[in-house]
């Protein structure tokens, strides 16, 4: 059975260490040159940059939508009041009483009332 | 950093020259953005910031309709067409776009205004609906504008049009409740002051952005009722063309709670077309704007005053001369021959004056008017009556009339005398009616008002709290009175009231004072009457015809407008009858 | 030594090693700080398109009922981003003797394209994308819009430079007849098509300051520098002259006070610039806030998002802005001076003298020194076509950076071997001089 190295340790011993302190480090096995190292460290950066800049700037886009719907509360309101002088207009009682069924309606010649 | 140029090669040249750029432009932007930092904050606050006033809408006026109020005077927007004749191009479409669709709202010389080059705005035409305005828009005719303007519209038409009031070409109201309660029904409006993009789209950028919502007025109820002002006016224009008047006023009161149910005036007008009015006496409210001496309509209040003192009761008795004399005055009735002792409800039954003049006497001494007696009937008409000032009624132009004081020197026996059977004093219709009001109900005098409530913003009625009233006479009295006014009507005019209810009333004639002098062509005449049961009186209603050198009389001509109301009126309410 | 002494010294190389200095020079680390520079432009570019591309969006879709998303810009900015930088890669890896040799193909393409592009537009044909009422740009349908002229400008760039190079060896740079003339001819047709028939002033501008750095770094001397300049200044007035809207921009340049912002719709590009950066103050309004870019300040997003930039961040953010520019011009010039084929050099100047005009001459119309060009701002403003052929041109210059030699050797050009760093530097004992002192 053959023993296989599973991960790799540097060992500091050359440096002065006292007592009780670990002198093997791990090392990772996947080694990334500088070059890489800026790479990798400016996306994380642009990465957090682009957060910061998502919700700094959220509140702007509402402004379009809310000038929509005022724009739609008003025209909502300017035709219900229209439909109210309409319907001013249509129970006026001169139009109720020049209409079609007030001119078939008689006047009563006697009242009678019920005693209470 | 170190760059190494070296010596003799160009790029020396290069860099001074980039650099030098660099150091000028470095200095330019220190000085646009550092040193003009606040001129150029200001000048983008100028550009950027739009200020919008948003219009309140006036409070809208209702009548009721039994409980429920329906709108008299409601608002709408309509649009004034307007031309820029600079950018104009298209001079006879738009002529006859405008002609055609805005009709006789578009002014006569359009072609006349579009030449006017040199001006950048030239009204079109006024007063043109949204649909109207709408189909002129879909032409897309260019330097063409529209300006939203607020009108009030009358659903009613004419109806209740000296109660209202109308609003001026300027907005300024005029007459009525629109100009007595402006400042209710005026709001305040909002303000949007706002950070704005090229279009005038309020951006949420800034801290400054304001947005204040407009406050409408208040939507005021009157306690005016639709179906009673209508057949009042519909009476009234009949009974002036029966009598030959040409002018008519009439009012009616709620005896238990003083409010206003009908107030008409003839000649009207329709409030929507004011600027066609040729004369301007249909503006005024006759009812609480035309003071006039009231005659024997007062006579129920010297009786009245005379009952609460206890110096004469109904069936008392005084002899009667056809004149009486006073200081140096001669009195006489009007009608004569009803010589002999007689009883005061005889004297009010027909009217006469030597009755009422010796009820002022019995305040006194019993034989002349005096200072104690006038006194007394200043205390009464002008104190418990509230003759001779104003009301507070809701309408514009009220006016407050005249009863003179026994302090003064005119306030003496003579003019006192006068006043006992309504001359000698001013007054106006208003007064007199919530005077008779406090007789019917019992001695309770309510002030006069037009106003049931209002509508909140959310359409709900909210009716106002009931006022208080003050004590003008005892119970007692009050019942003596109105009981001897039932019967001075049933005396002669029984037939004409439907049976079963108990109605009462008194006429009125008055002489007019015209350059100082009493005409002798031209009388008003006036009825005061109530209805109701025996035990509640619902209504009272008073009527006065007018006309210039006419001799209109309270029995003949004002008492049949008076009926044709409160028979009207009985089934109105569904009164049940006695029996 | 002098510069006579140095050319003499370096035409003595055979042809070989001069041409073929990628084996003769030892190839050592590039210039990283060109890549900081331009890739920390290229996220500022990024940062603001983000802030107004919605807005930007927004104008355009109330002005032309079109419907472009909100983040539409910022997406496309990415793709070009992400095409530039492939380009950079391309020219920086690709080895750039396959390009220098075949410059003079380069320059027909690119002249055959504009000249098609001339015919395209001229007959109307849908290919062509006409706007402003020129006709600038190939509309390719769904990868976007290419610009030739840009092309073309990249074409003179690499020619220019090895046709110079040459005459600069030879020692004829300031012949008229053997270098001037003919250099005139080209720029001429190119001004022609460029200038003339897409009424793009500011790209003719560039072109000619490219090829003016490039006799200027060259080593023109005075006398033809002086008629140089008197001939622009002429062929400049024609042009301006004969465009009514240059001369308004002119007017407009001259009429209005500094600080003053009329309501003149002339000068209102201008106004609203200076507003824009007026209003920033020190530090600025900050990101997303910027009120100028939802209207008032026209192509907000290309030709004047220095004043947008300004607006969000400030003198400070401007300030820091120009610094790169400056950074990354100084390091093309410290490069220029440490490469030996003179063809190599003249390339670079070209380049510096390309990013430097767009540079100097869009900040300058944006504050109000100079009148209004419409020229792009290279790696901030939103346009694939330029970024992608600027990205492009710093690809190649990266490329030679990985050639460069140690001043000392220009100096003296001892060894003709440029492969090792014998004698350069110091030891502990000798210093700069190194083994001369032995």
């Amino acid at each position: 059975m053959y023993y296989q190295r599973t991960q790799n340790f540097s060992s500091r011993r050359q440096q002065n260490w006292s007592r009780n302190q670990n002198t093997v480090a791990f090392v990772s096995a996947i080694k990334l040159g500088p070059v890489t190292h800026t790479v990798l460290v400016a996306l994380m950066i642009t990465v957090l940059g682009l957060i910061y800049l998502t919700q700094a700037t959220r509140a702007t886009s509402y402004d379009y939508e809310t000038q929509k719907i005022d724009s739609q509360i008003a025209e909502l309101n300017t035709q219900k009041s229209d439909l109210q002088i309409e319907n001013a207009r249509l129970t006026a009682l001169q139009t109720v009483k020049n209409s079609s069924v007030a001119s078939t309606m008689v006047a009563p010649t006697s009242t009678n009332y019920v005693a209470q | 950093m170190n760059l190494e140029l070296q010596k003799g090669s160009r790029s020396k040249i290069l860099a001074a020259i980039v650099l030098g750029t660099m150091a000028i432009f470095v200095i330019r932007l220190f000085y646009l953005q550092i040193i003009q930092h606040d001129y150029y904050v200001g000048l983008a606050h100028d550009t950027q910031v739009k200020r919008l006033t948003i219009p309140s809408k006036r409070g809208l006026i209702y009548a009721l309709d039994g409980q429920t109020p329906v709108p008299l005077v409601m608002n709408q927007d309509v649009y004034t067409v307007f031309a820029d004749p600079l950018i104009v191009n298209e001079d006879d479409k738009i002529i006859d776009t405008v002609k055609r669709i805005a009709g006789g709202n578009a002014r006569e010389n359009l072609q006349e205004l579009l030449d006017k080059k040199n001006s950048r705005y030239q009204i079109l035409a006024t007063r043109v609906t949204r649909l109207q305005a709408n189909k002129i828009k879909a032409e897309d005719l260019s330097g063409i504008g529209f300006q939203e303007v607020s009108e009030r519209v009358y659903p009613e038409g004419s109806l209740a049009a000296q109660t209202l009031g109308y609003l001026n070409f300027e907005g300024i109201a005029n007459y009525g409740v629109e100009s007595k309660l402006d400042k209710r029904l005026t709001g305040v409006d909002g303000l949007l002051q706002s950070v704005t993009d090229v279009s005038d789209v309020p951006l949420t950028i800034g801290n400054d952005n304001i947005n204040r919502p407009a406050v409408n007025g208040e939507n005021i109820v009157l306690s005016i009722d639709r179906n009673v002002q209508f057949h009042v006016e519909q009476a009234l224009d009949d009974g002036l063309k029966r009598t030959g008047a040409t002018r008519g006023s009439a009012i009616m009161v709620d005896p238990q709670s003083g409010k206003i149910l009908a107030m008409a005036n003839l000649p009207t007008y329709s409030p929507s077309k004011f600027y066609e009015v040729k004369d301007a006496a249909a503006f005024n409210n006759g009812v609480v704007s035309a003071p006039y001496e009231p005659g024997s309509d007062v006579k129920t209040l010297t009786m009245a005053t005379g009952i609460d003192k206890g110096v004469v009761t109904a069936n008392s008795t005084y002899d009667n001369k056809d004149y009486i004399q006073v200081d140096d005055r001669i009195i006489s009735n009007a009608t004569l021959g009803q010589t002999g002792t007689i009883t005061f409800q005889h004297a009010l039954n027909w009217s006469l004056n030597t009755g009422f003049v010796t009820v002022a006497q019995r305040l006194g001494d019993g034989k002349s008017i005096t200072r104690g007696a006038r006194d007394i009937m200043y205390d009464y008409f002008y104190n418990k009556f509230h003759l001779g000032q104003l009301t507070g009624v809701e309408v514009a132009g009220e006016i407050k009339g005249t009863v003179i004081s026994p302090a003064t020197e005119e306030g003496n026996a003579v003019r006192y005398s006068n006043m006992a059977f309504g001359q000698g004093l001013d007054v106006t219709m208003v007064q007199v009616a919530a005077a008779f009001n406090s007789i019917v109900n019992g001695g309770k005098y309510y002030i006069p008002t037009v106003l049931a409530g209002v509508v909140d913003k959310d359409g709900k009625y909210i009716p106002d709290k009931p006022s208080t009233p003050t004590t003008s006479i005892s119970k007692s009295a009050a019942d003596q009175v109105r009981e001897m006014t039932h019967v001075a009507r049933n005396t002669f005019f029984s037939s004409v009231d439907k049976a079963g209810y108990y109605i009462g009333g008194k006429t009125g004639t008055s002489q007019v004072i015209i350059n100082g002098n009493y005409s002798t062509d031209e009388t008003v005449g006036t009825y005061l009457g109530y209805g109701g049961t025996e035990n509640v009186s619902k209504y009272v209603i008073m009527v006065q015809v007018s006309g210039d050198h006419k001799t209109l009389q309270g029995a003949r001509d004002a008492l049949p407008i008076f009926t044709d109301i409160s028979n009207w009126m009985l089934d109105y309410i569904k009164l049940q009858p006695k029996g | 030594m002098t510069a006579l002494g140095r050319q003499k010294t370096i035409a003595a190389l055979s042809e070989e090693a001069q041409f073929a200095n990628m084996t003769t020079i030892r190839r050592h680390r590039p210039d990283y700080q060109i890549i900081l520079y331009m890739g920390l432009l290229m996220l500022i570019g990024l940062v603001i398109m983000y802030a107004i591309g919605p807005q930007r969006a927004n104008v355009l879709n109330n002005a032309y009922g079109s419907n472009y998303d909100s983040t539409y810009f910022f997406v496309k900015q990415m793709f070009s981003l992400g095409f530039a930088l492939a380009a950079f890669a391309a020219l920086a890896l690709i080895p750039y003797t396959l390009i220098t040799k075949h410059a003079g193909k380069l320059i027909i393409i690119a002249l055959g394209a504009c000249a098609l592009l001339a015919f395209a537009g001229w007959t109307h044909w849908g290919i062509a994308q006409q706007s402003l009422g020129a006709t600038r740009w190939f509309n390719l349908g769904a990868l976007g819009s290419l610009q030739p002229a840009e092309m073309l400008k990249f074409a003179i760039l690499i020619f220019t430079a090895g046709f110079l190079g040459g005459k600069v060896r030879q020692g004829k740079l300031n012949d008229k007849d053997a270098t001037l003339i003919p250099l005139a001819i080209l720029t001429g047709i190119s001004i022609l098509f460029i200038v003339i028939i897409q009424k793009d002033l500011g790209t003719g501008i560039a072109l000619v300051s490219i090829i003016v750095t490039m006799l200027v770094a060259g080593g023109i001397n005075i006398k033809n520098t002086v008629i140089i300049a008197l001939l622009a200044i002429v062929i400049g007035g024609l042009v301006i002259v004969s465009a009514p809207h240059r001369m308004e921009r002119i007017a407009a340049f001259l009429k209005g006070d500094d600080t003053s912002v009329t309501g003149d719709s002339d000068s209102y590009h201008v106004e609203q610039a200076k507003l824009a950066i007026g209003s920033g103050g020190l530090f600025g309004v900050g990101v997303g806030n910027s009120v100028q870019s939802t209207g008032y300040l026209p192509e907000a997003i290309n030709d004047s998002v220095f004043a947008i930039m300004g607006e969000t961040f400030g003198f400070v953010g401007l300030v820091t802005i120009l610094v790169l520019f400056v950074a990354l011009l100084m390091r093309l010039l410290k490069l220029m001076d440490h490469l030996v084929d003179v063809r190599l050099k003249l390339l670079v100047a070209g380049v510096f003298g390309w990013f430097g005009a767009h540079v100097i001459l869009n900040v300058a119309s944006m504050i109000g020194i100079i009148p209004l060009t419409g020229i792009t701002l290279p790696l901030l403003s939103f346009g694939g076509t330029s970024m992608l052929f600027i990205t492009a041109a710093l690809g190649l210059v990266f490329q030679l950076s990985h050639y460069t030699v140690h001043p000392s050797r220009l100096k003296e050009a001892r060894h003709e071997d440029f492969s090792s760093r014998r004698g350069i530097g110091r030891s502990r004992y000798t210093g700069r001089s190194g083994s001369t002192r032995a």
